[in-house]
């Protein structure tokens, strides 16, 4: 005979696990009529095409592996119980920031190797790092190698579907390493505390193309036209001189985005005719609207920083 | 203001700046030009970070325990600053190591309208002592005070439901019919019996669908607490004659610095190409803008030094330090006059016992009157001197020198020693005195005619020098 108080536990425990799994079911069903609308009235399927999810997919999966293996490594021997690795990646899909990020860098590596492809734009070395590669001064040569360097890494670690946690924004690591440590318990804390204390944000692509961009002073401007400065250059000078994210940034660059893209350049500082050649690589097959290119910088900046306003 | 755009194209470290924060996020040490940003800002060092973009990021790094890199941007009322921070939380929570660079200041983009419009309703409704409700001809539905001497014209509201909210109240200023049409009514001064606060009404109206407003939102206001329930300063000194409140000056200051803010921009022709004597107009506008804000803040200081209860908070310092700041916030200012300030060493250290940010401003006052009157290519010295328990700091220029009566005369109150015109008050060296006599030292001059002055600011010395 089971004690009542067992079998009433039992039955709670049932009972949460079938409420969460409701809850789950909830969620996919709410998000089925804003996704399913997008995917059937939307001619342009960029951002949510087969190959952008399957990438996003790939880069946490990857991330996932990473930090297991990370906990071995630590252990000296194989730790992985069963179930943990997708324990992980479920936990790890479950952070917007996370998610989010990852579909920016996917959707940032497929239009590379597409400009690379239509425009002849080279998805590593552009001409303006050219320029700073064999300037005189020897730390900017230094930082433009760096940022060679790593868009290299980028680009590799696209075609691998591979993300390391030191590429990572700070905000978006933090909640990672808060879940790894939550899946994985005690095992996972010296190799998060490792991650931790390698971590440097300024050294990250993302610093190290912030801080090229800053460095240039006067010739900032430069950095604005993509077929000069290349996608990852452009990308950031655009993000900076707006103070929006970075992975904003990609997202305007996608169909369907060309008044984004078109405010923020114009916010950025850019000429009318920098915004229409810009919008031209970007979207060969259509010809750029006449109401983006006449925006003045004042009501950009004004049109950007009321986003988000009732 | 004194941000420096990195011009040069030598992508090293333009505008790089060092600080260090404590446990519990006070800034610590800065370097020029954050220290310029963080008292602007209204903050100063030590003491907690006034840069609100900064203090987040700071809060951040040592929340996650991540070094960060990430722009900030920044606003002292004037520029807009934007600056690439890498912020480094420190073992133990001992606070952060902050490294600045590519600081950049432009003048603050215009502000959308309606998102302004939008926050004075939040703020008035948030404020507001007293609310109506009234309909599409501003007839009285509702009334309600929190105020206590807003009590009865809620009573006589509620017994007139129906007739406009202008028969209970007096419009200042206005003879006309009333009720007006609201967007004349919104802001207004209002009077109201039994009350002897200055009001001020707020309408809102409810905009349904595109046709006129169907019923409004009637707040009133006032910047006056009621008596009694406002914490009253302690020992209320009616005698003393206030030349301009403390609470005066910060009101004052800010549309002046909008002033200064669009004459400059209109000097630099950066909203359009204008003939050249435009220009020079803007530039008189903007240098005059910039005399009332260094006279506001003269007097506004005059006040604070004058008061009984004046003190200072002393502290171990570092004159040495102090000295360098001085000559590196002025250093831009110099430097267009051609005249070369040099400043202690790095190294050098000469501890005292004084506030750090009265000591800074004796000294930004000493070296701005030097370089005011000294002579273009000339130098100005910034000594250092020990005796005993004294420590001294002495500012020696090569303008054209004091006589006996004038040295005499030119720590006193307005005292210009017969000079106009050029931006200064007569107040700078009075403050400065009356400063150093509150940390227990003093503030003399020496000098002869042709021979320059070296005005000498004395401090309690906090222990032996060492070099």
């Amino acid at each position: 005979m089971i004690p009542a108080g067992v079998l009433n536990s039992t039955a709670n425990a049932a009972e949460r696990m079938l409420r969460a799994d409701l809850a789950r079911a909830e969620e996919v069903r709410a998000s089925i009529g804003p996704v399913l609308r997008h995917l059937v009235s939307s001619d342009d399927l960029s951002v949510f095409s087969e190959e952008a999810v399957a990438r996003t997919r790939g880069l946490i999966e990857a991330l996932a592996g990473q930090l297991l293996r990370a906990v071995s490594l630590g252990a000296g021997q194989e730790v992985l119980r069963p179930g943990e690795p997708e324990a992980l990646i479920a936990a790890l899909v479950a952070q917007p920031a996370l998610l989010a990020h990852c579909h920016a860098l996917a959707l940032e590596g497929q239009l590379t190797e597409r400009l690379a492809g239509q425009a002849r734009l080279d998805p590593v070395l552009s001409p303006l790092l050219q320029t700073r590669l064999a300037a005189p001064d020897p730390d900017v040569a230094a930082l433009a190698m760096h940022v060679l360097a790593a868009q290299t890494r980028f680009m590799q670690a696209q075609r691998r579907m591979e993300v390391a946690p030191g590429e990572l924004p700070a905000d978006v690591l933090h909640p990672v390493l808060v879940a790894f440590d939550a899946v994985c318990g005690a095992e996972a804390a010296p190799a998060a505390m490792a991650i931790r204390s390698r971590y440097d944000e300024a050294r990250s692509r993302h610093g190290l193309l912030a801080r090229l961009v800053l460095g240039l002073g006067g010739d900032a401007a430069a950095a604005l036209d993509p077929l000069e400065a290349g996608l990852a250059i452009f990308l950031t000078a655009l993000s900076l001189a707006t103070m929006q994210e970075r992975d904003r940034a990609v997202l305007a660059l996608v169909d369907g985005q060309q008044a984004r893209l078109a405010t923020m350049l114009a916010a950025a500082g850019a000429s009318p005719q920098q915004v229409e050649a810009c919008l031209l690589l970007l979207h060969p097959d259509l010809a750029p609207e006449r109401r983006y290119l006449g925006i003045g910088r004042n009501s950009a900046e004004v049109l950007l920083a009321g986003e988000g306003q009732p | 203001m004194s941000g420096s755009a990195p011009g040069s194209t030598s992508g090293g470290e333009p505008g790089a700046a060092s600080a260090r924060t404590d446990n519990s996020n006070h800034l610590v040490c800065a370097d020029e030009p954050l220290l310029g940003l963080q008292l602007r800002c209204g903050g100063e060092v030590p003491g907690a970070i006034a840069v609100p973009a900064l203090l987040e990021a700071v809060r951040k790094a040592r929340a996650i325990g991540l070094k960060l890199a990430r722009p900030i941007i920044a606003q002292d009322g004037v520029d807009s600053v934007t600056a690439w921070v890498e912020i480094e939380p420190l073992a133990d929570g001992e606070g952060c190591r902050i490294e600045l660079r590519h600081w950049q200041a432009k003048p603050v983009p215009p502000d959308d309208a309606a998102l302004t419009a939008r926050r004075r309703i939040a703020v008035e409704r948030q404020l507001a002592e007293f609310q109506a409700r009234l309909d599409s001809a501003q007839g009285v539905v509702l009334a309600e005070a929190q105020a206590p001497d807003l009590a009865a014209l809620a009573t006589a509201m509620a017994a007139g439901a129906g007739r406009p909210w202008t028969d209970f109240v007096t419009i200042e200023g206005s003879t006309h019919r009333q009720p007006l049409h609201w967007r004349l009514l919104d802001g207004a001064p209002v009077r109201v019996e039994g009350s002897a606060r200055a009001w001020r009404a707020t309408l809102v109206p409810q905009l349904l669908g595109s046709g006129a407003p169907a019923g409004f939102e009637l707040y009133l206001g006032s910047d006056v607490p009621l008596p009694g329930t406002a914490p009253v300063p302690a020992a209320e000194k009616p005698a003393r004659a206030r030349l301009i409140g403390r609470e005066v000056a910060p009101v004052l200051r800010q549309p002046i610095a909008r002033i200064i803010a669009n004459a400059e921009t209109i000097r630099t022709r950066l909203a359009g190409p204008l003939a050249e004597e435009y220009s020079t107009y803007a530039a008189d506008i903007a240098a005059a803008g910039h005399h009332l804000l260094a006279l506001i803040d003269d007097l506004a200081d005059l006040e604070v030094v004058e008061a009984d209860d004046f003190s200072t908070a002393p502290d171990k310092i570092d004159l040495a330090d102090v000295a360098r700041q001085a000559a590196g916030i002025l250093g831009v200012r110099a430097r267009e006059q051609g005249i070369e300030i040099d400043a202690p060493k790095l190294g050098e250290s000469l501890p005292v016992i004084a506030e750090f940010r009265r000591v800074l401003q004796v000294l930004l006052n000493l070296v701005g009157n030097a370089i005011r009157y000294a002579p273009q290519g000339s130098q100005i010295w910034i000594r250092l001197e020990q005796a005993g328990a004294q420590a001294c700091v002495i500012v020696a220029d090569q303008g054209p020198g004091l006589a006996p009566d004038q040295q005499a005369r030119v720590f006193e109150k307005f005292e210009r020693l017969g000079r106009s015109g050029d931006g200064g008050s007569g107040l700078g060296l009075y403050i400065s005195r009356r400063l150093a006599r509150a940390m227990g030292g003093e503030l003399s001059v020496e000098s002869a005619p042709g021979q320059g002055a070296r005005f000498i600011l004395t401090l309690p010395a906090g222990s032996a020098p060492h070099n």
